[in-house]
């Protein structure tokens, strides 16, 4: 799955620089639904701690691939996500998920990732939830993102990486739940996927929000969550048998005297 | 006095108002679609009998046609016989009888719901005529109602003929009871039969409309391009099965409560006794049938991947369903406790039923509960499973009330012996089709499979089945012969052949004339359909 | 409520100790070894249930018999409470078999959704009318059963003695994978996953079957699922791995 960087593909984009075939970078989401990340996956911190996939896990995660050199699309991939999470949501910030956001370069380090993060300037209380973070192993890298189809190429003349921007909202028993693109939905996307990353695991209080997320699917298409027609047809159809019934009870009253006399 | 001895006259029937006559039109349309329906089942059971493709050269022949076959069974069984059979034909010729009403609130509704229905039998049947007959299923699931080359749409018209057919009854048969009841007929006086009716027509009226809506989705997305169940482009597949399912579900009880109110009326009359413990039957037993039928249809779904706790919390509100049902269970045996049994045609039919009744319902335990049902679903044991309680059980239900209410519908008396005879080859013939596929099914047989090449060990199994399948081949040409040659020149009945002490019985004659009460009816308050005179 | 019917229906059950001992040791709950138990247990719950209904009918069927045709029945008249008791005490005695099912049932399909940790994953794919299945390393299987007349492919090989959870999707219409040896079962829909999970214990050939209608070869929609020995999956693998057949 993974294309490797290597002169061929460098020389590839190189003659066709600012016009990069976006398609390279799709995810086919549907192929890689479901597929499940090492919860053993070894990973350390900006100050070197090192830690485990399964940690995050507890809840719904949303992993966002990035490279801390990036001085283009990652920072802004991270920063409207954090726009994004300080809009008012269904959750707030860390109740009910967490954000990894994880170096797929591995020449990132601490220094690159303390940057990074100064720049990002997460608030001081979503420290705990938002984690930056690399892979321990950079022998790794290939093998996880790969995995889970995501594809990028090192393009030496402009000294940078082409990816996709993606976030990918993993279930706490690390399935890739939803892919959403990470530059172009809103809050409420998010707040959805989340939803779904949590297999129908809600809270008795979320109830109305659970409800609320059946009036959505996603579009594979739009890459993003449309209004389900059919179950605001269905609905209204019961409705509607609701009234006839209703109506059947009471509207008639006057009909009794006349039939009978008909007949 | 008969409206039939002023001779017969086609234009009368065509435009006639009279529930009596608009009943017969549905008995007659609905056993149409029965012995159709029926034909198709007995190609199906010789088609399983043996490996391979059996009627049928190649396996591309035999796969399309035979899934037709399915298609035409499935829709016509049950849009086409066993609901009308039971709220057309049964509701329309004795519910005003029995509530001594003269007619219906809306009689010219009423014949429209009736060719509407015909209409329904008609696009049915075309099935037969037009290239590529439908071969959804009468579940018509997407993607594969959607994408298959066969002509869905007409599928989709019989469902909405039908649909609309049963709308206009129940909202006239609602009315009907509600405002035309005899003078002093209080709730707890109506028969068995009346209230079933309110029930199933409650339920009728309320989810018909889904299930329109989502066959009218379905044929948008196929012949219109839109999305709804396209999940490409947001579209939902499972939510038509959702749709689907929260009417269907609900349908069987359109279906089980008037089967269940006929036996009622029957089992009553043949034992000369009053109904055991009346009111939980009405109040717990259909009323509570109502209330749960709307919120036990994922079990449908059980294997089609809703999330956990939807399949754990309609695993119990399906299992509760055995709460009403045993209400009404208890109060159908205990009718016969200190009976005075004596047994024709229809009380053979009707005990017959309670032994179907009981295999169908129970069978239908382990279905409910999530984890057995993920190995049954979709199995052999399903299908033995709904044939039990909605095929035969109800189907015996109809042929029951065709031979009680023969001398009332014709003034002639439906031959006893020769309806004997047929009872035994269908009650022989279904259980020796459908035993078998209890047991196959358990072992891993899957539905709607023509061919099994992958379990060779059930060939023999399939063969006792068509053997069962011919046997009641017999008995249903008996029956229905029977039918025809008894109304034809039949021995004359008494009015009153089986001292029914329901209104339709002792207060108009046999067949009633236009107007059927010859005095208005008015009852008193100590009055009761199964008042047999026990206490005077 | 419960209990009662517990010692109820645990009288009639003295035998039947399987999930119990596997509880015991440890072992992973196995969905099959579950559903054969709970299977059983229910099967004598509907035999009694149905056997009392059934057993009075007859009797009074034929005890009832009228010995004229004037002859008219004498059934109770129930009173006001006796009434409320034919209505609360039966409706109690359902519900509490009700729920003591529903505890049951509700036990094995927890079973049923708790895929083990070191369970291997295959993905499956099914379309009209083929299963296809891919392992984690890339090897893909598939299994033809009507090309020229003669099966040919592997269709799903797994290891004995470790748990296999399968990841399911569709490319076309709605399928469902029917693993009848191993009691399992879950449609496959296109733009959904969905997951089961089984434990092969002993080597042995079974078949998976389509069981949701799908179209002119539905009935041919099927595939061999064999349970070989490890060293045999190990072999298996590897000359998969370089091509082989």
């Amino acid at each position: 799955m993974l294309v490797a960087p290597s002169p061929a593909s460098s020389q590839y984009f190189r003659q066709r620089e600012s016009n990069i075939d976006p398609k390279i970078f799709h995810i086919d989401d549907k192929t890689f639904l479901g597929v499940k990340l090492d919860p053993a996956l070894k990973l350390k911190d900006g100050t070197g701690r090192e830690f485990t996939l399964k940690e995050m896990l507890e809840t719904p995660l949303i992993l966002v691939f990035s490279y801390y050199r990036c001085d283009g699309s990652c920072s802004a991939v991270n920063s409207a996500l954090k726009a994004l999470l300080e809009e008012p949501g269904r959750m707030a910030m860390g109740q009910g998920f967490r954000v990894l956001t994880l170096s797929f370069d591995e020449h990132d380090d601490a220094v690159t990732l303390g940057k990074f993060a100064t720049d990002l300037d997460l608030p001081e209380e979503w420290k705990e939830k938002w984690t930056l973070a690399l892979f321990a192993d950079p022998g790794d890298i290939k093998r996880v993102t790969g995995r889970v189809g995501f594809k990028f190429f090192w393009s030496a003349p402009d000294m940078t990486f082409f990816h996709p921007n993606v976030l990918i909202f993993l279930s706490p028993d690390g399935r890739v739940a939803r892919y959403l693109n990470a530059m172009s939905n809103d809050r409420q996307d998010l707040d959805m996927a989340i939803l779904e990353a949590r297999k129908s695991q809600f809270e008795p209080h979320e109830i109305v929000d659970y409800v609320a997320s059946l009036c959505f699917s996603y579009s594979f298409k739009d890459g993003r969550y449309v209004y389900n027609i059919p179950l605001f047809v269905g609905a209204g159809s019961l409705l509607l048998g609701i009234l006839l019934l209703v109506g059947s009870l009471v509207i008639f009253k006057k009909k009794k005297v006349t039939t009978r006399e008909e007949a | 006095m008969s409206a039939q001895s002023h001779g017969f006259s086609l234009k009368e029937w065509i435009f006639t108002t009279d529930h009596k006559r608009i009943g017969i039109l549905y008995l007659i349309g609905s056993v149409a679609a029965f012995a159709v329906a029926g034909i198709m089942a007995l190609l199906i059971r010789v088609e399983q009998s043996s490996l391979g493709p059996t009627v049928f050269g190649s396996i591309e022949d035999a796969g399309n046609h035979y899934n037709t076959f399915l298609y035409f069974h499935g829709a016509a069984m049950i849009l086409g016989f066993l609901i009308p059979g039971l709220t057309g034909f049964a509701a329309n010729y004795f519910l005003p009888l029995m509530i001594g009403a003269k007619d219906v609130a809306f009689p010219r509704i009423n014949a429209l719901s009736v060719w509407l229905f015909w209409a329904g039998i008609v696009m049915a049947l075309l099935t037969f005529l037009v290239p590529d007959g439908p071969d959804v299923m009468w579940t018509g699931y997407p993607p594969y109602s959607i994408k298959t080359g066969a002509n869905t749409a007409f599928y989709v018209f019989t469902v909405h003929l039908m649909g609309f057919a049963s709308i206009l009854g129940a909202v006239n048969f609602l009315v009907t009871v509600i405002y035309m009841r005899a003078p002093g007929m209080g709730w707890n006086q109506l028969n068995m039969f009346v209230w079933s009716t309110v029930t199933a027509f409650i339920i009728q009226l309320v989810f018909v409309p889904v299930l329109a809506a989502a066959v009218t989705m379905l044929l948008f997305d196929k012949y219109l391009g839109t999305n709804f169940f396209n999940p490409d482009l947001g579209g939902d597949v499972l939510l038509y099965q959702n749709l689907f399912w929260f009417y269907s579900h609900p349908a069987v009880y359109v279906i089980l409560l008037p089967a269940l109110g006929i036996l009622f009326e029957i089992v009553s009359t043949m034992s000369k006794n009053p109904i055991f413990n009346y009111k939980a039957a009405v109040y717990g037993g259909m009323w509570g049938i109502v209330l749960i039928s709307g919120e036990v249809w994922v079990h449908h779904l059980y294997v089609s991947g809703m999330p956990n706790w939807i399949r754990i919390g309609q695993m119990v509100s399906t299992l509760l369903i055995s709460v009403p049902v045993g209400l009404l269970t208890i109060s159908l045996f205990g009718t016969l406790f200190r009976g005075a049994i004596t047994y024709n045609v229809s009380m053979t039919y009707a005990v017959s039923c309670l032994f179907l009744f009981l295999i169908g319902g129970l069978t239908g335990i382990p279905l409910a509960m999530t984890a057995l049902d993920l190995h049954l679903s979709e199995t052999a044991f399903v299908h033995a499973h709904f044939h039990y309680i909605m095929g035969i059980f109800a189907a015996f239900s109809v042929f029951a009330a065709v031979y009680h209410w023969f001398p009332k519908m014709t003034g002639k008396i439906a031959n006893e012996r020769t309806g004997k005879i047929g009872f035994w080859f269908n009650f022989i013939g279904v259980n020796v089709t459908f035993i078998p596929l209890f047991k196959i099914g358990v072992e891993g047989m899957p539905r709607r499979y023509f061919d099994y090449q992958m379990f060779p060990q059930f060939e023999t199994y399939h063969m006792i089945a068509m053997v069962g399948a011919l046997l009641i081949a017999v008995g249903i040409a008996i029956t229905i012969l029977n039918w025809i040659m008894s109304a034809a020149k039949g021995e004359r009945a008494p009015e009153n052949p089986w001292n029914s002490a329901s209104l339709e019985w002792t207060h108009c004659p046999s067949p009633p004339g236009p107007g059927n009460f010859p005095k208005d009816v008015v009852v008193t308050a100590d009055w009761t359909p199964y008042d047999y005179g026990r206490k005077k | 409520m419960k209990a009662r019917i517990l010692a109820v229906v645990g009288g009639l059950l003295p035998g039947m100790p399987v999930l119990a001992e596997a509880a015991e040791a440890g072992a992973i709950q196995d969905p099959a070894a579950g559903w054969d138990h709970l299977w059983n247990e229910v099967l004598i719950d509907l035999t009694v249930m149905g056997g009392v209904f059934a057993a009075l009918a007859v009797w009074w069927l034929i005890k009832y018999k009228a010995t004229s045709p004037t002859q008219i029945g004498r059934g109770p008249k129930l009173s006001r409470a006796q009434t409320w008791s034919w209505a609360l005490v039966p409706a109690f005695v359902f519900m509490a078999d009700d729920f003591f099912l529903a505890a049951k049932g509700w036990t094995l399909w927890n079973i049923y959704r708790t895929v083990p940790e070191n369970a291997m994953e295959v993905k499956v794919t099914g379309m009209m009318w083929n299963w296809q299945f891919e392992y984690e390393n890339g090897v893909t299987t598939q299994f033809y059963p009507l090309e020229e007349g003669e099966a040919k492919g592997d269709g799903l090989v797994v290891p004995v003695g470790r748990p296999v959870v399968l990841r399911m999707t569709s490319l076309d219409v709605v399928h469902s994978f029917g693993l009848t040896d191993y009691r399992v079962k879950e449609d496959l829909m296109p733009g959904r996953i969905t997951y089961i999970w089984f434990y092969p214990k002993e080597v042995k050939e079974s078949v998976v079957t389509c069981t949701e209608y799908c179209g002119m070869k539905h009935s041919y929609m099927y595939a061999p699922v064999k349970a070989v020995s490890a060293t045999d999956f190990d072999s298996w693998m590897n000359k998969k791995k370089q091509g082989g057949a």
